[in-house]
């Protein structure tokens, strides 16, 4: 899929763990590794609200495209 | 949701009762047919059947033996109908169940459904060919009834496919 999910870049420049980070947005451990891996088909609005508020970052900065 | 399990409970408890009728007949219409062909049917008189042997069989072997093999086949693909309805029901959960392996069985019922309707078909004709000769023999074996049941079954199991594929989505999106 062109579409990348940087999430692990993210949590690695606020120096965050999976479970704080699983904490801070109410997610499932196995959820966001799901997420983490690229193997979701979609994410929620909510769930991408979410991460970039505990993450303090843009959606674009979670989400790319690649051709 | 306690009325749905006890139903699916009672089903499947239902579903091992007819799969184990059905083998017993498909066996014992197997078994008495080829006794009574290789041996001499007047011996296994008293052993189970279906159909009127006698005439059929001293009418002509050959008729005897396809008819007996079409009767076979029919009662045998309908007991693994059964069995895979089982299988399914084992696996079943209701809260999830729309799973990846149910589709291609729901397929596979449906392919061997039309398969025994068409067996039937030809059992039925055989019968009615018995009949216009002056035999006596059933001629109801459920053709119509298992085709329809075919159509209906392929029907459910595309729309199954389609179910699972929407699952997986569901499950997959964070």
């Amino acid at each position: 899929m062109p579409i990348i999910v940087n999430l692990d870049v993210m949590m690695a420049k606020r120096k965050i763990s999976l479970n704080e980070l699983s904490e801070k947005v109410n997610l499932t451990l196995s959820n966001l590794s799901i997420l983490k891996t690229g193997k979701a088909k979609a994410i929620r609005f909510s769930t991408l609200e979410a991460i970039c508020k505990a993450l303090d970052c843009q959606p674009a900065d979670i989400l790319e495209y690649r051709d | 949701m306690n009325a749905t399990n006890l139903i699916f409970k009672t089903i499947h408890v239902l579903f091992w009762i007819i799969f184990i009728g059905l083998m017993v007949n498909t066996g014992s219409i197997l078994v008495a047919g080829i006794l009574r062909l290789i041996i001499n049917p007047e011996k296994f008189k008293y052993l189970y059947t279906v159909i009127d042997y006698d005439k059929v069989l001293f009418y002509d072997r050959m008729a005897y033996s396809l008819f007996v093999a079409c009767i076979v086949a029919v009662e045998g693909l309908k007991s693994y109908i059964a069995y895979l309805v089982i299988t399914i029901f084992l696996k079943l959960d209701l809260n999830s169940p729309f799973q990846s392996s149910f589709a291609p069985v729901l397929t596979r019922i449906s392919q061997l459904a039309f398969l025994a309707g068409l067996i039937a078909a030809v059992t039925t004709g055989l019968s009615n060919w018995f009949i216009g000769l002056g035999l006596i023999v059933p001629n109801k074996w459920g053709a119509e009834e298992l085709l329809f049941f075919a159509g209906i079954l392929y029907i459910v199991s595309v729309i199954f496919k389609k179910g699972t594929q929407l699952q997986t989505d569901n499950d997959l999106t964070i």
